[in-house]
């Protein structure tokens, strides 16, 4: 047997309830030269001796109508919470259907947005391709557009930025 | 028949008769309760005044652990040991009655005074051979118990249970539902602080005295 099989032997070797002789002997041999051993035995024994020499020698003893009043607090606690409990047991499986119904529901709607795409008509190359119907105040022209004079002049020609040339000819 | 076989079946028949007890409480038998209030009580009483190590407040807690084992004992398993059930129950109760009440504050060794550190010396030559030898005065007892109150209320719960209570390592671990190796370690550990408690107790006495003679 190892030292440390030993060591974890101690607490019942102290209380005189190992299990067998066999095992008492050969710890009482490995006792013989092992100093830490003997140290944690000693240590036991020294603080059973503390613990025991401690114990109040003569506690409060229950009052003979102790009983009753135990059950009388019993009858008091359960006339108070039986009502709750009756509730919380019956409101559990109508709110765990709210909890199901409601996860179901935000579950389709969070995958239609996910799943919806947007229309082709609303996709644009540039800000300049937006319909006039918009109602936009200012030309707005994307910078590619501006690398490339032709194109800005071909929709400029086109009118297809005809809310300002709209608003400019009014005037 | 031997007088073994007739403990064992003294025990059998006192077991069936608590299980009978407890299953009748279950079904709100209040008379069944008393009943079984009045065979645990005494027992009950004597490890809170362990533990708490006041009069005052006892009966409270008793009765707290008492309403809280009625409303437990549906989930009480009638094939685990009741013993350590009511044990865990009020373990628990005095723990947090100790939590609340702040009483397991640790008092540091320099709040003793010189007459603490005298005492401690005594009470050192008075422990040094065998428990049985223990000079049981008084003073000593205090000393024990003051020495008690310096460890942190769950290390005490465990030695207390142990060493007055002699519960075995296999009714601990049931009760603070841990391994039998865990127990002996926190046992270990729990002993040692008492030791370390005394210890610095010495060591201000020794502080003291050379202080005086220089």
């Amino acid at each position: 047997m190892s030292h440390r099989k030993f060591q974890s032997l101690l607490e019942e070797y102290a209380d005189k309830s190992l299990p067998d002789t066999k095992s008492s002997r050969e710890l009482e041999e490995h006792l013989r030269w092992c100093a830490e051993c003997r140290n944690q035995l000693s240590l036991i024994e020294w603080t059973r001796g503390i613990i025991r020499m401690a114990r109040p020698e003569q506690g409060p003893m229950p009052e003979p109508g102790f009983s009753r009043n135990v059950i009388n607090e019993v009858i008091k606690q359960d006339y108070l919470w039986r009502p709750l409990r009756l509730i919380a047991i019956r409101a559990i499986p109508v709110m765990a259907l709210l909890a199901v119904i409601l996860g179901v529901l935000a579950y389709q709607q969070a995958s239609s947005l996910f799943t919806q795409q947007a229309p082709d008509s609303v996709l644009v190359d540039t800000y300049a391709d937006l319909p006039t119907t918009w109602g936009q105040d200012r030309t707005i022209i994307s910078d590619t557009v501006f690398q490339d004079r032709d194109r800005v002049v071909d929709i400029l020609m086109e009118g297809r930025l005809g809310g300002t040339s709209e608003r400019n000819g009014k005037k | 028949m031997g007088e073994a076989a007739s403990i064992i079946m003294a025990n059998a028949i006192l077991v069936g008769a608590e299980t009978e007890l407890i299953r009748r409480c279950r079904c709100g038998d209040h008379a069944a309760f008393e009943s079984l209030v009045k065979k645990h009580e005494r027992r009950i009483f004597g490890l809170i005044h362990q533990i708490i190590r006041s009069s005052k407040d006892v009966e409270d807690i008793a009765q707290e652990v008492f309403v809280k084992l009625y409303f437990s004992l549906p989930k009480f398993r009638m094939d685990s040991s009741f013993d350590a059930w009511i044990y865990r129950i009020t373990v628990n109760q005095c723990y947090d009655f100790l939590r609340k009440e702040k009483r397991h504050a640790q008092v540091t060794m320099s709040e003793l005074t010189e007459e603490d550190a005298s005492r401690f010396e005594s009470l050192e030559s008075a422990t040094q051979p065998t428990p049985t030898d223990f000079d049981k005065t008084l003073e000593v007892k205090q000393i024990a118990d003051r020495l008690l109150r310096l460890i942190h209320p769950r290390d005490r719960m465990l030695l207390v249970l142990k060493e007055v209570e002699q519960l075995s390592i296999e009714e601990l671990a049931d009760i603070f539902r841990t391994s039998r190796s865990a127990i002996k370690l926190r046992l270990f550990r729990a002993r040692r602080q008492l030791q370390a408690a005394c210890q610095k107790g010495r060591k201000r006495l020794k502080r003291k005295s050379s202080h005086v003679t220089s």
